[in-house]
């Protein structure tokens, strides 16, 4: 056992010795006829084994015993290969079936390695070769080869102590075999193989799928119950996690993903990104094939039509920076850091916390697109990801804007350019529309993330919570998520919370208010829709239950209002935007009770927001979000309503500023106005503008 | 070629049409050389700013006709530019605080106190001191009024200010006790007569003494209305006819119609119309006490004495509260809103009682 299989062929060795096991085929007898049945009628005759495999299904089994006696037979066999004389040529096993000579092989290495090394090492490449391409045309051999039991039975059973992990076995009469352990995960990997490879059908048929997957409900239990007993995960690659270090570590960073397919985010998000990766393959590892190149061109004449991706003259990507932007916790930051890696970058993150200045931003950008990591084996390239950008000072992101634009321009000018971006930049914001992105919202690809789905999340939450023991049903994770606005972060900052207290993920603790609820300001036209509409299923809810129930929904309704109006601020723009839309509302309200009433309200707020501003007392401000509750309740229906900007609340001031001393016709132009100023001035106190239309100046002159 | 207000409007106090004695007063007032701080109140239209410019020429001689118009700046204490139009002459300054609105504390405080620290520098000036003359007075916010009470008094000696109000009910007692007030009263519907007369005698046209009187009426006894709709008249139909249709303010006519409008059919899709119409008058700068005013006298012309109390009231509650407030046309259409909400309850009362 000196010439030990290297990983590759161990792999397949072991595979069948899988596959022998669970379909109980290996017959001892048949085992020294195997090869030359194989020779020649394997692609014949695939059923043989099947026959073989129904007459001994009684003598398979897990007690000693018979793996005993099988492996007797075994040995014998092993034994009379080892006396056979090694007398073939090369040409003779050209012909032959290379899994014979496996077997052959090792056990003439065993003996006479020394003779025939070179001659040796030859035939292994040709038959190598061969055996590639035989597969290629059908794969059956590669399977019947598979099938084979005998090599696996010499590496994994011997009569010696052999070098690897055993268990022995005593027969009765006293001899011993040890027999090779092998560990779990091998053993998982070799079974998930084998099922891949099973696909095939023309082999064992229909029988052999069913036993197959029998034996894997079988094997998927067993995994199940060891999982859970000592935390060893298999399906989610994420980071091994005993329930002691959980504490040491944010959930979030334990679960992040750690491969593109585990992303939680929207798919063509990921792809859009990934591809726009790949389009700085070509600047960015020019020691890329030709081919691949070539794929890339093709698929950036594809991307044209999708995402107008495609080359400048430096073959950059003609957008140089992605700009991500979404709400908070949707995993921007986690895709832009996996996507990155995952294109082969090393990711340099800026973030908020980070000095941001435009000395050390220059600094960084500097660093980061003209070096590589020296310390880094990897040597792989950079890549910038700049985290909430938003907040950065607008004179670093001019700095960066000229950074990449400036550049080029340099470029052309002289023929040297040192300072040419060549790293891609990924930027994120949570809002997109901060005045001092706008001009990197000109330059950039601005990608925006749509909302993570809610059921994915629930699942993966799921998944968490079961691998750290919290008792957790679907449904309480997926209220969790509706009610967290699919907030990954949020989410699992609960569970861990939870977790830490040891309590059960249930809907009522879900539904509590103080739940996983976040301070979010939602968008103008959200605020508007929350209080033009209320929500379909409280309102089913109301219908045939007590007084006290449907109190609690209008409570709800108005803790909801509040809480809405609050978190967004600017109430006088709410109060115009309601003010503006609600006449074209289909109100059915003929006594007009409930406008009058609404318009008082109206009243209210603008004397109460008068006296904020004229005297700066801004707590008398929290009063004023009641009048939309009272909005709400008078105005608010149960089908989404078409909302408009208000935008003639404004024209008015505007026009109210120069209508004052500007004719009606010329309120467009101040210069024009100036030469009637003078006349419209005397006339301006008291009835200002009365003789207007009247008396016009031309006729007059 | 100017208008004939401007045209004909008396430069002297001596020369002036009506409330003959009080311009006497007027007269040895400025003899003497020196006067206190004027407040002078009166309706629109009555000859307040006549009778300030005759006092300005009484004291300064034709030197103050030369008017020239200058655009200031200045900023607020956040940071907002604004910028004011003022009429001035080298004896005198004309400033609207109101024209920027909230701002006008600004206006007060910056500009005036500007204006009243500096010295007169011609020393051969026959007065000593400048005359700032502030209108629109009565719109003045009360912080503005409470900084204008110290400029006054303090800088005496240098200034002299002329306020116009329409109503001294907006002013603080403090600014009312600082000045002698002056009231002009508006003149009778016969000495508007009169003085279109004597207008048109100038312009070398006829007008039947009928016609004047029919336009003094309309004119709700403003000169300057009167004199106006006269020309418009004259534009429009020249000789004149004792039946010619005297063109109104068309504002006027808008909230007419508008109220026509609301007495006609109570929904939100008429509330909606109105608030157009609310938008447009609003626009055109039409004070808002006046819409207020025409709109419920519009009404109320055709409702029930019972119902018509109730809406008066409500009228004066919400005005009060626009006065308050900040944003006209909330205030207006609630009160649209409210009147339409009264006027149907009762139609249908009424209705239900018939039957």
């Amino acid at each position: 056992m000196d010439e030990y299989p290297n990983a590759e062929e161990e792999f397949e060795l072991m595979y069948g010795d899988e596959f022998d096991l669970i379909r109980n085929e290996d017959f001892p007898d048949e085992i020294a006829v195997r090869p030359q049945i194989q020779k020649n009628q394997s692609n014949e005759d695939p059923h043989v084994p099947v026959h073989e495999n129904v007459s001994n299904l009684d003598c398979l089994p897990q007690t000693q015993t018979p793996v005993s006696e099988c492996s007797t037979s075994k040995a014998k066999d092993i034994a009379s290969a080892v006396e056979r004389p090694r007398k073939r040529t090369v040409e003779e096993l050209f012909g032959d079936i290379d899994d014979i000579l496996y077997e052959d092989d090792i056990t003439y290495k065993k003996k006479q390695k020394n003779d025939v090394d070179d001659d040796y090492a030859l035939i292994e490449h040709i038959l190598e070769l061969r055996r590639l391409a035989k597969e290629r045309n059908n794969p059956l051999i590669r399977f019947n080869k598979d099938c084979d039991d005998k090599m696996h039975y010499k590496y994994n059973i011997s009569y010696e102590v052999p070098k690897y992990s055993f268990t022995t076995i005593t027969k009765c009469d006293g001899e011993r075999i040890y027999v090779r352990c092998h560990s779990e995960q091998f053993m998982k990997e070799e079974s998930s193989k084998f099922g891949q490879k099973s696909n095939f059908v023309g082999c064992m048929g229909e029988t052999f799928k069913e036993v197959w997957k029998d034996a894997e409900l079988l094997v998927n239990k067993q995994l199940d119950a060891a999982k859970k007993n000592d935390g060893e995960e298999m399906e989610i690659d994420a980071p091994n996690l005993t329930c002691n270090n959980s504490n040491a570590q944010l959930w979030v960073d334990l679960y992040k993903p750690q491969r593109y397919l585990e992303l939680l985010s929207d798919e063509t998000t990921n792809r859009i990104l990934l591809k726009w990766f790949k389009l700085w393959d070509k600047i960015v590892f020019n020691r890329l094939p030709k081919v691949k190149l070539k794929g890339d061109s093709t698929k950036d004449s594809f991307n044209q039509k999708e995402f107008h991706m495609k080359l400048d003259e430096h073959g950059r990507p003609e957008y140089k920076i992605v700009l991500l932007c979404g709400p908070p916790g949707l995993g921007k930051t986690t895709l832009a850091h996996l996507v990155a890696k995952h294109a082969g970058y090393n990711v340099v993150e800026v973030n908020a916390s980070d000095d941001r200045t435009t000395e050390s931003f220059k600094r960084m950008l500097e660093n980061a697109t003209q070096m590589t990591s020296v310390i880094d084996h990897n040597k792989r390239p950079n890549c910038l990801v700049f985290d909430e950008i938003d907040g950065a000072p607008s004179s670093s992101i001019d700095f960066l804007i000229k950074y990449v634009n400036g550049t080029t321009k340099k470029k052309k000018k002289n023929v040297e350019a040192p300072s040419l971006l060549k790293r891609p930049i990924v930027c994120i914001c949570n809002d997109v529309y901060v005045p001092a992105l706008r001009p990197l919202r000109q330059i950039a690809f601005v990608i925006t993330f749509p909302p993570t789905a809610g059921v994915r999340l629930a699942e993966r939450l799921y998944e968490i919570a079961r691998r750290e023991q919290i008792k957790a049903d679907i449904g309480a994770l997926l209220a969790l998520c509706e009610k967290t606005g699919n907030d990954i972060r949020s989410c699992l900052s609960l569970l861990h919370f939870l977790k830490s207290l040891k309590k059960p993920v249930t809907l009522s603790y879900v539904n509590k208010t103080t739940v996983g609820q976040k301070d979010i300001q939602k968008g103008l036209f959200a605020v508007w829709q929350d209080i033009f509409q209320f929500q379909h299923a409280k309102h089913d809810v109301s219908h045939g239950v007590t007084e006290s129930d449907s109190r609690n929904i209008f409570r709800n309704r108005m803790h909801k209002i509040l809480q809405v109006v609050q978190a967004f601020g600017d109430h006088e723009r709410l109060a115009q935007g309601i003010f503006e839309n609600y006449v074209s509302l289909q109100l059915k309200d003929s006594s007009l009770d409930g406008i009058s009433k609404a318009m008082e309200w109206f009243c209210y707020t603008d004397m109460v927001n008068h006296r904020i501003y004229s005297l700066q007392n801004y707590s008398l401000s929290s009063y004023v979000q009641y009048a939309f509750v009272i909005w709400h309740f008078l105005f608010a229906t149960s089908t989404s309503q078409k909302l408009a900007y208000p935008s003639k609340g404004y024209e008015m001031v505007t026009k109210d500023f120069f209508g004052r001393i500007i004719t009606k016709t010329s309120n467009t132009g101040k210069t024009e106005t100036n030469f009637k100023y003078d006349v419209w001035y005397q006339y301006k106190e008291g009835y200002n503008n009365a003789v207007r239309k009247r008396i016009k100046m031309s006729t007059l002159k | 070629m100017s208008l004939w207000v401007d045209k004909y409007r008396p430069k002297d106090l001596s020369k002036l049409d009506y409330h003959k004695e009080q311009a006497e007063n007027l007269k040895k007032l400025t003899q003497r050389g020196d006067f206190p701080h004027l407040l002078i109140y009166g309706p629109s239209g009555a000859g307040k700013k006549t009778r300030i410019m005759c006092i300005l020429k009484d004291l300064y001689g034709c030197g103050v006709e030369r008017l020239r118009m200058e655009q200031l700046n200045f900023t607020t204490p956040s940071k907002k530019k604004l910028e004011i139009m003022t009429v001035s002459s080298n004896y005198h300054i004309e400033i609207n605080p109101s024209d920027v609105g909230m701002y006008d504390r600004i206006v007060v405080m910056d500009l005036i106190k500007n204006v009243a620290q500096t010295q007169q520098l011609d020393v051969n000036g026959q007065r000593e001191f400048k005359v700032i003359v502030l209108t629109d007075v009565d719109n003045l916010t009360r912080d503005a009024q409470h900084a204008l009470r110290r400029t006054m008094e303090k800088y005496i000696t240098n200034c002299r200010l002329i306020l116009c109000a329409n109503s001294t009910s907006r002013l603080t007692p403090a600014i009312r006790s600082r000045c002698l007030g002056i009231r002009v009263p508006a003149p009778t519907i016969t000495e508007i007569s009169s003085i279109l007369q004597n207008i048109c005698k100038k312009e070398g046209l006829t007008i039947p003494s009928e016609f004047a009187q029919k336009i003094a009426e309309k004119s709700n006894r403003n000169v300057r209305r009167a004199i106006l709709m006269c020309e418009a008249c004259k534009v429009e139909q020249y000789p004149f006819s004792v039946k010619q249709n005297i063109a109104e303010p068309d504002w006027l006519m808008f909230i007419r119609a508008m109220s026509r409008k609301i007495s006609q059919e109570q929904s939100v899709n008429t509330l909606a119309n109105v608030r157009g119409d609310l938008y447009e008058l609003i626009i055109h700068g039409i004070p808002n006490n006046i819409i207020f005013q025409t709109m419920v006298s519009e009404l109320v012309k055709n409702c029930d004495i019972s119902l018509k109390s109730e809406i008066i009231s409500q009228a004066a509650f919400f005005e009060h509260r626009l006065q308050h407030g900040n944003k006209a046309i909330f205030h207006f259409e609630a009160f649209v809103a409210k009147f339409m909400c009264l006027y149907k309850k009762f139609l249908e009362d009424t209705v239900g009682d018939v039957f």
